[in-house]
């Protein structure tokens, strides 16, 4: 009984650190279940061009994108010939600052790259409350209009973010005299969004509306379009509320709500988004390419770049040619539970214990069918051989070495001869286990000789069958993915077995062996 | 037909396919049939220790044993343990005009050569097949060479007294050798059978060969009915003649023998396997460690609760061979599921 409470422990505690692991490996890093996920990956490249003066010190201050909702950043990097490269956080944004003591040439050109991958269900960071500081105060006309359009938003609205829109809304109707008088008749997006903003915020704390706003830049990711160039930024207008949290209108048409796939790229007020000092001519340009990769090597990349113990000692970072090597001997396991299943469950005979999962593992290069036959092949073509060595009275082991032999030349002749008439997997044979090929001939004709060809026939039928299914299940896609990203679940196989070790009951096939005594017993 | 029973018969119609199964498990284990996986796990596993295996899997071990321990055992002509030892064959059977070649380690009967007389250079073997002296000496290297050995490790041969077996057998076996197969249980002979050997056995008894497994009541020693492939059956399948009502003598010898195999190796669960002698009563011949559960059909008699039972009283106390023997003959009267 000690044992049992012994056992039940142990498959306990394997369990629970096999699933432990998986359960964070799946949520905590991401790694896909399913080995078909893909994930979109943008690489963005911004261009930053401008003329130094040659032999003095440039300084450029450049935002590059936050942290966000919905985009993990998978890798960036900076493109900078002897320049100085800085990353700062500053509220909500990150601020690259490249410096050069001696720029070499007058035209210089730094780039910025990044990874970003989509995902849905990322919340990104929280995000301070901090909108545009300082207030504006109109005079005059400007004042008389600026009354007027927040007062007209304030009797069509009920809350901020309804008064926010109507502030847009009348900003952008080209027929308000008020509007154009705030917008000095210039539509642009740009200014709508920062005209709006102050109004949002109002000449002073008594009177204003007190709204806290502040401009997003950044660009639409197109969902469809693989390669984009020269892309414009594009402006919203954030408005707070303690309740909400940040919600965006649109400067042009007054929606709400950022378009799928925005990348942020700053958030704050109508400074340029980029400044160089000691050089003039700046420009900047953004371009994207996207491409679509599995979700498992994004998964990885990312948890790579956390520094994840458990990645850093995972299967992907040993050489692709062990990786191969593991790919095979990790499934061997799952062979060895179905083998446990179909013996001590269903009964079924086979030649030697872990036998089939051998011949399962030779299945994985011919594939089922073919492999069936040659396995057929060889052993029905050996078996003749050893049954002719039989009337020569040899003693065991110079038999069996002549057997093996004979195995191996007719694995030759049968590679050779699918080879002429361009039957590929026939050139697979060479993958069975030899040796384990010739045990079983030699057993299959002392099980035919001893019993009687029947058993030998049933055996052997038996153990390709137990091959067969153990083949089907180590070569299944997704196990193989499950088993090679989670090898934990290794753990989790070997509890199983445990478990299965305690079951005595009978077996498939001894309800068939004894059914005769049941049988007599009803009537 | 109400709509309810209607509603009752396609349900029986669909579960009846999967219930059967179950029902058929449970049914087994009410009847107290011991499983493979039992067997393994709750008696071989855990009262037949690995270290004795080899005293039970060399049967030349087994017989010295069984002679210090003055158990009735075939006698011992010679044993051949080299290849060069071959040669002298002839010289070593010289003197014995029937006798039994077996390897040591061999298993269910393979590789066993039985010779009942000579004819000039040859030996005639018990199905009447004559065997020339090379073929003899080629059968002893084959055995030397470990090829009936399990694992094929490399062999002994013995050459052994030739049983003449009990007439009691003769009407109901084709050929061979028929033996008594006991179950012992810490001492206890548990259940038992006789094994017929048939043509399908060729000569052998064994049941996975294709003999018949004949139940014998143990608290007396008569013969019931039999299994064939793990079939019920009333008649000898080649003979024809009736296998039930046969009385085995000196069983209570039988017993005893069987039951001090316990001591002999200190294994829990063991078959020991007996022939009768015409002359010599009861001889024990091997011993097994792995033995097999058709002596349950035979029986038409469940192990488990037999076991369960010797296991509770092993339990409580020791006892002398003669008094485990007399509980047996005592506590397991002959109670056939039907």
């Amino acid at each position: 009984m000690n044992t049992k409470r012994h056992l039940l422990m142990l498959v306990g505690i394997l369990i629970l650190i096999g699933m432990w692991i998986f359960f964070y490996k799946v949520k905590i890093l991401d790694l896909p279940l399913s080995p078909y996920g893909v994930s979109q990956v943008w690489t963005i490249e911004s261009k930053i061009d401008f003329d130094a003066t040659t032999g003095r010190s440039a300084k450029v201050e450049f935002f590059i994108p936050p942290t966000q909702a919905h985009f993990h950043r998978l890798d960036e990097n900076f493109v900078s010939r002897n320049y100085g490269v800085t990353t700062d956080l500053a509220v909500d944004n990150r601020l690259s600052i490249w410096t050069i003591r001696h720029a070499p040439k007058t035209s210089q050109t730094l780039y910025y790259r990044a990874q970003f991958y989509f995902d849905e269900a990322f919340q990104g960071p929280n995000l301070s409350n901090r909108g545009i500081t300082g207030r504006y105060l109109y005079t005059g006309a400007e004042r008389a209009a600026q009354q007027t359009i927040i007062s007209n938003a304030r009797q069509q609205s009920v809350d901020s973010l309804s008064f926010a829109t109507n502030v847009v809304k009348n900003l952008n109707n080209p027929d308000d005299g008020n509007a154009a008088i705030l917008l000095n008749r210039d539509y642009s997006n740009a200014n709508i969004a920062i005209t709006a903003a102050k109004l949002l915020k109002g000449p002073t704390v008594e009177e204003g509306p007190n709204i806290i706003s502040r401009l997003v830049y950044g660009f639409t990711l197109s969902e469809t379009e693989v390669a984009l160039q020269d892309i414009p930024l594009q402006i919203y207008l954030g408005i707070y509320d303690t309740e909400h949290g940040w919600r965006y209108i649109d400067p042009n048409s007054a929606r709400v709500g950022l378009p799928p796939y925005f990348l942020i790229w700053r958030y704050g007020d109508q400074t340029p988004i980029l400044g160089v000092e000691g050089g003039r001519n700046e420009q900047l340009t953004f371009s994207a390419i996207k491409r679509e990769v599995n979700t498992l090597n994004v998964a990885q990349e990312e948890a790579l770049q956390d520094h994840s113990i458990l990645m850093t000692y995972s299967l992907f970072n040993l050489p692709i040619h062990t990786q191969e090597v593991y790919q095979v001997l990790i499934m061997v396991p799952l062979g060895a539970l179905i083998i446990l299943l179909l013996r001590s469950f269903v009964g079924i005979r086979t030649f030697g214990t872990f036998m089939p999962v051998l011949i399962a593992l030779a299945f994985r290069k011919t594939h089922l069918l073919d492999g069936i036959i040659l396995f057929t092949l060889i052993v029905s073509l050996g078996l003749t051989v050893r049954f002719y060595l039989e009337q020569l009275k040899l003693l065991l082991i110079p038999r069996l070495s002549a057997v093996l032999s004979t195995v191996i030349i007719l694995m030759i002749l049968l590679s050779l001869f699918s080879n002429q008439l361009d039957f590929q997997t026939g050139l697979s044979v060479a993958l069975f286990p030899m040796v384990i090929l010739t045990m079983i001939i030699e057993r299959m004709s002392i099980v035919w000789e001893e019993r009687n060809a029947w058993e030998a026939i049933l055996q052997g039928i038996g153990s390709l069958f137990a091959a067969a299914i153990a083949y089907l299940a180590m070569s299944n896609l997704y196990m193989e993915h499950l088993f090679f990203v989670f090898p934990e679940l290794l753990l989790v196989i070997i509890a199983i077995m445990l478990l299965l070790g305690c079951y005595h009951g009978y077996r498939l096939s001894e309800l068939i062996r004894f059914r005769e005594l049941i049988k007599k017993h009803d009537i | 037909m109400t709509f309810k029973s209607t509603l009752l018969s396609v349900l029986e119609r669909i579960l009846a396919p999967l219930l059967s199964p179950i029902l058929t498990y449970l049914a087994l284990k009410k009847m107290g049939i011991l499983g493979m996986n039992q067997r393994n796990a709750e008696f071989i596993a855990q009262y037949n220790p690995r270290k004795f295996y080899p005293l039970v899997d060399d049967k030349l071990l087994t017989k010295n044993l069984a002679i210090k321990a003055s158990i009735a055992v075939p006698e011992l002509y010679a044993v051949i343990e080299i290849e060069h030892q071959v040669v002298h064959l002839e010289k070593m059977i010289a003197p014995y005009s029937s006798f039994v070649i077996k390897p040591a380690q061999g298993s269910g009967g393979d590789g066993i050569v039985v010779i009942v007389g000579r004819r000039g250079p040859n030996y005639k073997r018990s199905d009447g097949i004559l065997m020339h002296a090379d073929e003899l000496k080629h059968h002893v290297s084959n055995i030397l060479s470990g090829m009936y050995s399990l694992g094929g490790h490399p062999d002994k041969a013995m050459v052994e007294y030739r049983v003449e077996f009990d007439p009691l057998f003769r009407e109901i076996s084709y050929q061979g050798v028929p033996d008594i197969r006991v179950i012992v249980f810490k001492g206890y002979p548990v259940m038992s059978m006789v094994r017929l050997p048939t043509r399908l056995s060729s000569g052998k008894a064994n049941l996975h060969q294709g003999a018949v497994g004949v139940g014998v009541n143990i608290t007396n020693g008569e013969t019931h009915f039999g299994v064939w492939q793990n079939h019920v059956v009333e008649h000898h399948t080649d003979t024809g003649n009736p296998i039930s009502g046969l009385q085995i003598p000196d069983w209570e010898r039988l017993l005893t023998i069987s039951a001090s195999c316990y001591e002999l190796t200190g294994l829990g669960y063991i078959g020991v396997d007996l022939v009768l002698d015409r002359d010599k009563g009861p001889l024990m011949l091997e011993l097994n460690a792995r033995p097999g559960l058709a002596i349950q059909i035979a029986n038409r008699t469940g192990l488990a609760p037999r076991l369960a039972l010797i296991k509770k009283r092993c339990a409580q106390q020791k006892e002398s061979i003669q008094s485990r023997v007399a509980f047996v003959q005592k506590t397991f009267v002959h109670q056939p599921l039907w």
